[in-house]
């Protein structure tokens, strides 16, 4: 009985800490930890020194902070206005959902259909969705999106129409299993790949 | 069998003369009848500057039988050529995807296409609303739901 007072102690005890920890800083918290740690309740906290911890908390920001490999490319190539300006508000929704064809789901979601009205419109024809194409290319993380509700939506916008969907490197049961059940209602053969 | 091609002639809207060759003018596929019927006239292209004409038929000329090419050698020569040949700037990249578009050559327009499809990859969405002049038009609110995740949530 008494092993599990004192366990049901350190439980209540963890959950002060914790609410406590919001919005503290690293020398607070360890500050905290050190002072219930000395009070002789049996609960033993490892930590890292203060001096090492910002020096930890300085690496985690140059992480953070660090150069692109790849740096990235200009704009826009020099020819590209060295002569009269495009009217490209005249360019027909045909031509601009063939455009968007050529761009990727992840491309769609995240930076056409938040251009304009008429672009988010486009955006939501259902031939761009047939064939949906989703990989979680894990060297780039210029885009922080969420790969199964993108995938779910650009279903969704498939309005049944999706003939193929490859899924790479995310994924989870319920994303397969609505798929699998879109797969069923879909009067035409799907083809899905998947690479977890 | 005489040697010597077929050749159409075109009238572009500012009035400038062009001849390509029957095979050129057959892949564009909104002049084809006429030009399947026979016709010796001047075929007017009254959506199409001379200017831009003249490109369309260079492009045009260039990628008569080297598209089909299963040489590497040819292949890698076409695809450095087009990387100059699309050098162009903004107002002439607009101008011959409509050209294309309108005559229906469909190799020019899936490559003007995606050119500008590279031109919006890569880029945050005040840079493609500046490259492409799009203005803005979404409310406020719309505006602030765009910030956040849940943006593509709503509208389906």
């Amino acid at each position: 009985m008494d092993s599990e007072d004192g366990h049901h102690d350190d439980l209540r005890l963890i959950e002060e800490l914790a609410a406590s920890f919001y919005k503290c800083t690293v020398e607070e918290i360890l500050h905290d930890l050190k002072a219930s740690s000395s009070n002789g309740n049996g609960l033993v906290i490892c930590h890292p020194e203060p001096a090492s911890s910002s020096s930890f908390a300085n690496e985690t920001a140059q992480l953070f902070h660090r150069e692109s490999p790849h740096p990235p490319p200009p704009l826009l190539p020099t020819h590209w206005t060295n002569g009269p300006e495009a009217n490209w508000l005249l360019l027909p929704r045909e031509v601009l959902r063939i455009i968007f064809l050529k761009l990727c789901a992840i491309e769609i979601m995240e930076s056409a259909q938040k251009v304009c009205s008429l672009w988010r419109s486009v955006a939501m024809d259902p031939s761009l969705w047939t064939q949906i194409d989703i990989r979680n290319d894990r060297n780039q993380d210029e885009w922080p999106s969420d790969f199964v509700l993108i995938c779910h939506h650009a279903i969704n916008r498939s309005r049944k129409g999706c003939v193929e969907i490859t899924i790479e490197h995310f994924g989870d049961d319920y994303l397969l299993g609505y798929i699998i059940i879109r797969y069923e209602l879909s009067a035409a053969s799907m083809s899905v790949y998947v690479a977890l | 069998m005489s040697s010597k091609k077929k050749v159409i002639t075109l009238r572009s809207s500012d009035g400038e003369i062009f001849e390509v060759e029957e095979a050129v003018a057959l892949e564009w596929l909104t002049i084809k009848p006429l030009v399947e019927s026979g016709c010796t006239d001047a075929i007017p292209l009254p959506q199409v500057t001379g200017n831009i004409l003249a490109k369309v038929i260079e492009y045009c000329k260039k990628h008569i039988g080297a598209s089909e090419s299963e040489d590497r050698k040819i292949l890698y020569e076409l695809e450095s050529w087009d990387a100059d040949f699309i050098k162009v700037d903004q107002g002439t990249l607009f101008d011959l995807i409509r050209a294309a578009d309108y005559l229906t050559i469909k190799t020019l327009f899936e490559f003007t296409c995606q050119t500008v499809a590279d031109t919006i990859k890569h880029k945050t969405i005040e840079e493609v609303r500046h490259i492409f002049r799009e203005s803005n038009d979404f409310t406020p609110e719309e505006e602030k739901e765009i910030r956040g995740k849940s943006w593509w949530l709503q509208g389906l």
